[in-house]
């Protein structure tokens, strides 16, 4: 009858007369009538001509009125105290059980909401990536076409200005891409293109060619300390020298005098990277908060030359690798930070690197 | 930049009409070859395909140059049987680079 009324439309009204069940909603206790040719207030209801009796009661969780439960009985006197005591019982639990599957109901649809979000986010990363590149790479090919001189003759005045404007886009293309890096991580969508032959000796080179350039004004030594039996690891080659690249150039920032030891050690089934310096160090409190996004200590900050988002990719690059990052550090000693990555990467881990913030 | 990509001989078709029949045609058969993925009418897949069955050129080294800078696409290349990718738009100061340890031998994925 339920499906019946429903197909009709037929709804009740919360100030409907003489409706017994709206009555009961609105005050919110149970009506029972056991004599309904007595009853002024009742309302026959046309699918049930032959009723009699009558209960009424109203479906509540805790203050919440979930709907009514109506009962009809073509025998007369059907509802005594224990019947009404019976049937209140279930429409309590008939309330909690429409409340789950409604609040059941709600929740797939947020899933559903949640989903096509999660994609727009996606497809936003992946255009932004090129969008964002692609007019910067024009920049930097052009510069650089015509600082070496492919343009035509370019005298030393110029082409100090066109090297000038070529350090700051690749500043730019650094900040870009921390930037986009940092978004796939918070959305879940850093992924490692995997290769079985990472040389390591190969990626520490490039690291110490691209420092050398940021140190050669400064009383600073870059130390190399490298075992000569490191084994070929399993993982993302662009990712570890990029990992191996925030470290060193940290390390880089904040050392004004001394020595930065970039170290690669054999371990067994693990390689043990370390960059340790002779900087201010970092305070216990920071040592924590530095591997989160935008947080730099007050030495970063008054350096200013990067976003604070270094430390937090570098920890989530070393996490997709299965690996550990640590650091030991006292003010005023200087800063050890060391990664160990396994020779042999878990094949799940190659999609983590999803790292919990918040 | 030849020079620096330690390249001795360099040859560019701007479309892949008759494409295998043009290369065969080059004073010497190439050791590299670069594949523009979203060329017409044939495609980079369709002229890896083409290369490898051809017994002059099967063994030369295809690079894929591909506007994708998405993990899974380029690892798709990989699957398809591609040496290695480069991602456009091609950087002019990393190119030479990239092709000189192709030249040597290395597998390069160079995805931006």
């Amino acid at each position: 009858m339920g499906r019946k009324m429903r197909a009709e439309e037929l709804a009740f009204r919360l100030n409907a007369q003489p409706s017994l069940v709206a009555k009961a909603a609105r005050d919110r206790q149970n009506i029972v009538i056991n004599n309904v040719l007595q009853e002024e207030a009742h309302a026959d209801n046309p699918y049930l001509p032959l009723t009699q009796s009558e209960a009424v009661l109203p479906m509540l969780v805790g203050d919440g009125l979930v709907g009514v439960l109506g009962l009809q009985s073509e025998i007369r006197d059907r509802f005594g105290p224990d019947d009404v005591e019976i049937f209140s019982t279930l429409a309590e639990q008939i309330a909690i059980a429409v409340q789950n599957a409604q609040l059941y109901e709600r929740q797939t649809q947020l899933a559903e909401e949640l989903r096509q979000t999660d994609q727009a986010k996606s497809q936003f990363l992946a255009s932004m990536s090129h969008e964002l590149r692609t007019p910067l790479n024009a920049i930097m090919n052009f510069t650089e076409m015509v600082a070496v001189g492919i343009m035509g003759p370019v005298n030393d005045e110029q082409k100090e200005l066109l090297d000038q404007s070529l350090d700051s886009s690749k500043h730019l293309l650094n900040l870009i891409n921390d930037v986009l890096d940092i978004s796939k991580i918070q959305a879940g969508r850093l992924t490692l293109f995997v290769e079985d032959d990472v040389n390591l000796y190969a990626e520490v080179k490039t690291v110490v060619n691209m420092i050398e350039p940021l140190l050669k004004d400064k009383p600073v030594t870059l130390v190399q300390d490298i075992d000569d039996n490191l084994p070929l690891l399993t993982g993302d080659k662009r990712r570890i020298r990029q990992l191996m690249l925030n470290l060193v150039s940290n390390a880089a920032k904040f050392t004004d005098e001394g020595t930065i030891t970039l170290s690669a050690k054999n371990r067994g089934t693990q390689v043990q990277l370390a960059v340790i310096d002779c900087g201010p160090g970092i305070v216990p409190a920071m040592q924590e908060v530095i591997f989160e996004p935008f947080m730099q200590t007050a030495d970063g900050v008054r350096h200013a030359l990067g976003t604070g988002l270094g430390l937090p990719i570098t920890k989530s690059l070393v996490a997709a690798h299965n690996g550990r990052i640590w650091l030991e550090s006292k003010p005023g000693e200087g800063a050890a930070f060391y990664v160990t990555l396994p020779i042999q990467m878990n094949h799940n881990a190659k999609e983590r690197g999803s790292d919990d913030y918040e | 930049m030849t020079k620096a990509m330690k390249v001795q001989n360099l040859f560019m078709f701007e479309e892949s009409s008759n494409f295998v029949m043009r290369v065969k045609e080059l004073p010497k058969q190439p050791d590299v070859i670069l594949l523009d993925i979203h060329v017409t009418p044939y495609d980079g897949f369709t002229m890896l395909q083409l290369v490898r069955e051809d017994a002059d050129l099967k063994n030369a080294k295809v690079i894929a140059l591909t506007a994708s800078v998405m993990n899974e696409e380029v690892e798709a290349l990989r699957a398809r049987g591609f040496d290695g990718a480069i991602s456009k738009p091609l950087s002019v100061s990393l190119f030479p680079g990239l092709i000189a340890r192709i030249v040597a031998g290395e597998s390069v994925w160079h995805i931006a």
